[in-house]
């Protein structure tokens, strides 16, 4: 009321990084990077600048310079050289963060997939997205894909494996796994990201630790759940696509599965074969491509995954850590062949494009 | 060149157990009686060369899946299986089969009984 004295105890100043850097002393490097540092949040190993604290600068497109717009698409193509384009939108890749939330996941799922047919998609032009499925709520999950997964803009549908809980292996996601064989629907699991991640690995002060571990983790754990628990024995025709992890992890996976399975096959008498050879059926998006010190190693851990055929070219455009195709084009090893392979012939059987 | 090599009297091994024999050679082998009928296989595995004969006989899991949502339930098969002590590398006693992995082998050695006498070809 007016002329009383108020007090509020709890109010909030929203200050900048840089005018903050001010105060810190000279020569901390904290001082030049909060300069260029226009985040909301202390950059942490959980919640980073993404771009070097201003010192990756690639303003084409990308959030850099704000939100993207449809237009911002062909610009990208452009970049990469890319006939046809399969997106995710950006925060749907931090879908995970809604955990167990009861409402949010179908909410946003289907504001989603209406808004990306409204406005991005555009498969006359070479523009498609995934239609990204609220997996907490399978039933909701399969109803979407009803509705939606018929529609010539999606070219895959999509889960982010940001931690669900239970991992993608169990039972509970049949209905989903069975709706998008029926539908033809190829089905990404999209590593979460680091800022997920941390959920997992807290305690990590650097991005580059979180960011490392956080995206093998996220897609390790859930091809584990989907192999051993037998989702490509129960859906042989479900066409499975692993995005963003490297590949130099997969070979690495497999063999450990298989010194295992082999050791314990009884625990899992619904595989019919070793977890490497469905682990090779699958599909991996190439980014962020591994850099081995020895190629060799590169070629051998192709040869394991199943070969060129199971490579998709992924660009990861416009994040930080992006490949342009070159990254592809420069491989020694590949034939000529294999590299058109992996650039988009594969893509263009795995996807409805 | 095999020999027919006599092992034991066919009384000497129980229903549903087995016996460990060493041939002058080296050669151990175990003998099966799975019912009647008996399997010889090498008491060695090919995976790190342990005495795969000692391990534990059992009948093979087997898994039926009858659609989504559907819990996966596993049951035991009439299929006998041996696994090694040293890992748990698990074999089919009828074929020395993996049963992970067909590619994968144990030794195994064709049996002859004649007179209630058993004879392995090595």
């Amino acid at each position: 009321m007016s002329g009383d004295y108020i007090v509020d105890s709890d109010a909030h100043y929203l200050e900048s990084l840089p005018e903050l850097a001010e105060y810190i002393p000279d020569g901390n490097p904290f001082k030049e990077r909060f300069k260029r540092s226009p985040g909301k949040m202390f950059p942490s190993a959980g919640y980073p600048d993404h771009y070097m604290y201003g010192r990756i600068q690639r303003e084409e497109v990308g959030y850099l310079r704000g939100e993207m717009t449809p237009e911002d698409i062909p610009i990208a193509m452009d970049i990469i050289g890319a006939d046809d384009i399969i997106v995710i939108t950006q925060k749907m890749l931090s879908f995970a963060r809604l955990g167990g939330d009861d409402e949010r996941p179908e909410l946003i799922t289907n504001a989603y997939a209406d808004y990306m047919l409204d406005k991005v998609v555009n498969p006359n032009e070479g523009i498609h997205a995934l239609l990204v499925l609220p997996y907490q709520d399978p039933e909701k999950a399969v109803d979407l894909i009803d509705r939606c997964g018929g529609e010539a803009g999606f070219a895959g549908a999509c889960m982010i494996c940001g931690g669900p809980e239970p991992p993608f292996g169990n039972r509970k996601y049949d209905g989903i796994y069975q709706a998008c064989q029926d539908a033809g629907l190829p089905l990404v699991f999209h590593a979460g990201g680091a800022s997920l991640d941390y959920f997992y690995i807290k305690g990590y002060e650097k991005f580059i630790s979180t960011h490392t571990l956080g995206f093998l983790w996220s897609n390790m754990s859930q091809l584990v759940s989907l192999v051993i628990q037998g989702v490509p024995e129960k859906f042989p025709d479900l066409k499975i696509v692993f995005q963003e992890s490297g590949i130099l992890y997969v070979a690495s996976l497999m063999a450990r599965l298989d010194a295992e399975y082999l050791k314990r096959a009884s625990e899992v008498p619904i595989l019919t074969k070793k977890p490497s050879e469905y682990m090779a059926e699958f599909y991996y998006g190439t980014q962020p491509l591994d850099e081995p010190k020895n190629i060799s190693y590169f070629e051998a851990a192709i040869e394991e995954m199943g070969g060129a055929s199971q490579l998709l070219y992924s660009s990861d455009y416009p994040h930080w850590d992006y490949d342009p195709p070159s990254s592809i084009t420069k491989i020694p090893f590949l034939s000529d062949k294999e590299k058109k392979m992996i650039l988009g012939e594969n893509a263009k059987k795995v996807f409805r494009i | 060149m095999t020999e027919k090599i006599r092992l034991c009297g066919i009384d000497e091994i129980e229903i549903d157990s087995k016996n460990i024999y060493s041939l002058n050679g080296g050669i151990e082998i175990g003998i099966f009686n799975i019912n009647g009928e008996y399997y010889a296989i090498e008491n060695k595995c090919p995976h790190r060369g342990g005495p795969i004969c000692k391990g534990q006989m059992q009948n093979e899991i087997k898994a039926n899946w009858n659609g989504p949502g559907m819990r996966i339930k596993e049951s035991v098969s009439s299929v006998p299986t041996i696994a090694c002590p040293w890992h748990g590398w698990e074999f089919k006693i009828e074929t020395g089969e993996h049963i992970g992995d067909s590619k994968i082998s144990v030794n195994t050695y064709k049996v002859i009984i004649e007179n209630e006498n058993l004879y392995v070809m090595v």
